[in-house]
């Protein structure tokens, strides 16, 4: 901390996370303000220029139907990020929730909690998504509900562990010893030394969940036609994948990117949050 | 020895349940703590010290199950509830863990973490708080103040974790301290400066301690008085000098004769397990003085005003 701000961020360590800053602010440029700055319509189609290679006109070229793929990846990134930032908060929240209420009150309610959690997660993600979705309907909010149904389980599972784990350290029952009361161990002990873990974890998550989103609306679920959701884009160019890979190949890499700068930013804030990595930070 | 005991324990027992039995850690303890003493349990590890210290700030585990009473300044504490006890502790019922290297929240600088029971239990008020971690911090002898307490536990050496754990114990000025194993994993040349600490706050603040250790020297240099501990009982208690100068229990006389400094020997056999106790004295397959006397009758141990100094033993 006293060292100075240019050693945290260029150490080797931090360098990854400083990478993983600078590609999220650029994804965040693009999300943010790129619809406004290249405003054409996304759907707007010209069947005079099907299928064009990428140019100075057209960066991503153009899809089957004449539209500019690079309008439509920017134009489409607040859906398939925003789903999946949602569901990460959403399965977040309810997944600390119980992890920490199933490692902190232990016995019965701990076996009924983690045997819900074992049920959830003995499904195949994906198929217990579809078949939310298959009940409430397609939408972009019954996609984040679908997902974020299947994402709770994992983060609670951990959260327990991670619950019983710091409920076993030997600085929990000095934290009793000097009167802390139940509800101040939880938020002042607890969840400080697990947040750290979780939001690795959370992130992480968001490149998969950002893949899964894509897989739904690939299937024809959450995102329809024509809407520019990065899933549905790939599922739409499959069938042109020979003559023009640019129309999958750029919402793919949009995709992969940014699943790639979350895992950095991830890692980097885990580190950051947690005193004890600061020094060996230093060190390296 | 004067006036109403700081603590006072009756027929004090404690048992865990462990599968389908039970083993009993602590039996029938009675001893009084007064105003501005310490008593020391010297004893083994497994002799039933720290069960003893935690029976007083209620930090067993749910398989405990304590018998008997507890007193605090006259009042029963053992019949309040867990919320009636809450407010006591930290503030009147202090305790010190033992292994300092891993009783600090790591990710807490030592200064808030000091001035935490402060703020739960004197006053909301950063400042103060912090000038009495500071002022603590100085009376125990940390050094680079006040930088150090922005420090994380992590930086700092296992003597100064064990006086940060000492200040957060005494923080919010509590009337009854326990300190457990104080000088656990200490080298000797910290282990003096701890002792040095803890005696110089001790008395500066005349804080009622209870001193659980299994160094015959800390004993030495802390105590008033003295209660000798083996497999779940205390053997003798008296005050230090007589204890420790005239020792009654052949156990305390093992003790004392393991010293570096008498020559290293050892008491014979070990210490029984909880579950698989002998009849009679518990001593007795170990003890160099034992009759037929030892194994059929259980001796018993009263302490009383007139006859302070007090062995569990038909020869003593």
């Amino acid at each position: 901390m006293k060292k100075g701000i240019k050693s945290r961020f260029f150490s080797r360590r931090r360098s990854l996370f400083t990478i993983g800053i600078i590609c999220s602010v650029i994804i965040a440029f693009f999300t943010i303000i790129g619809p406004f700055i290249w405003n054409a319509d996304p759907t707007a189609t010209d069947y005079a220029n099907q299928c064009l290679p990428p140019s100075g006109e057209h960066w991503f070229g153009t899809d089957n139907n004449g539209r500019d793929v690079f309008t439509r990846v920017i134009s489409g990134a607040h859906l398939s990020i925003g789903v999946a930032l949602a569901v990460v908060g959403i399965g977040a929240a309810i997944g600390i929730t119980v992890g920490i209420v199933a490692g902190f009150a232990g016995g019965a309610v701990d076996t009924i909690l983690m045997r819900i959690v074992e049920i959830m997660l003995s499904f195949p993600g994906i198929i217990f998504a579809l078949a939310v979705l298959g009940t409430l309907g397609n939408g972009t909010e019954h996609q984040i509900i679908a997902l974020a149904a299947v994402r709770w389980a994992h983060y609670a599972r951990l959260v327990r562990i991670e619950t019983i784990s710091v409920m076993n350290s030997e600085y929990l029952p000095a934290s009793r010893a000097i009167g802390n009361s139940k509800l101040r161990i939880v938020f002042r002990y607890i969840l400080p030394n697990i947040i750290g873990r979780v939001i690795v974890i959370a992130t992480l998550s968001i490149g998969p969940v950002i893949l899964a989103g894509a897989s739904l609306s690939y299937l024809g679920l959450g995102a329809q036609i024509p809407s520019p959701e990065w899933g549905l884009m790939i599922n739409g160019g499959k069938e042109y994948i020979r003559q023009a890979p640019w129309i999958t190949v750029a919402p793919g890499i949009a995709a992969v990117f940014t699943a790639f700068s979350f895992n950095l930013l991830g890692e980097g804030i885990g580190d950051l949050i947690d005193p004890r990595l600061k020094e060996k930070a230093e060190v390296d | 020895m004067s006036g109403e005991p700081v603590i006072k324990t009756e027929d004090l027992s404690v048992e865990f349940q462990v599968g389908n039995g039970s083993v009993k850690a602590l039996h029938d303890i009675n001893v009084s703590i007064y105003d501005g003493e310490v008593l020391c349990l010297l004893g083994e590890s497994g002799s039933g010290k720290s069960v003893f210290g935690n029976s007083i700030l209620r930090l067993h585990p749910d398989n405990a199950l304590v018998k008997g009473k507890i007193f605090f300044n006259g009042q029963e504490i053992t019949a309040l509830s867990d919320k009636e006890f809450l407010p006591l502790r930290g503030a009147q019922l202090a305790w010190v863990p033992q292994s300092a290297a891993s009783s600090l929240n790591p990710l807490k600088s030592i200064g808030k973490q000091v001035d935490e029971v402060y703020r739960l239990h004197v006053e909301n008020d950063k400042k103060k708080a912090r000038e009495n971690t500071i002022d603590l911090f100085r009376l125990l002898g940390l050094p680079r103040l006040p930088e150090l307490a922005d420090d994380y536990p992590h930086e700092l050496s296992g003597g100064m974790k064990q006086r940060v754990l000492v200040a957060m114990g005494t923080s919010a000025f509590p009337k009854f301290i326990v300190v457990d194993e104080p000088t656990k994993g200490l080298d000797a040349v910290r282990k003096r400066e701890v002792i040095k600490r803890i005696g110089h706050m001790q008395k500066t603040h005349k804080s009622t301690m209870l001193l659980i250790t299994h160094d015959v020297a800390v004993a030495e240099s802390l105590a008033n008085d003295i209660g000798v501990m083996y497999a779940g009982e205390i053997v003798e208690y008296g005050s230090k000098d007589e204890v420790l100068n005239s020792p009654k229990h052949p156990y305390t006389r093992g003790l004392i004769n393991a010293l570096p400094q008498n020559g290293f020997h050892a008491i014979k056999g070990f210490s029984p397990s909880a579950s698989d106790m002998p009849t009679g004295c518990k001593f007795n397959p170990r003890c160099p003085e034992c009759t037929q006397e030892c194994i059929d009758g259980h001796p018993k141990l009263i302490i009383s005003e007139s006859e302070k100094h007090v062995a569990r033993c038909y020869h003593a």
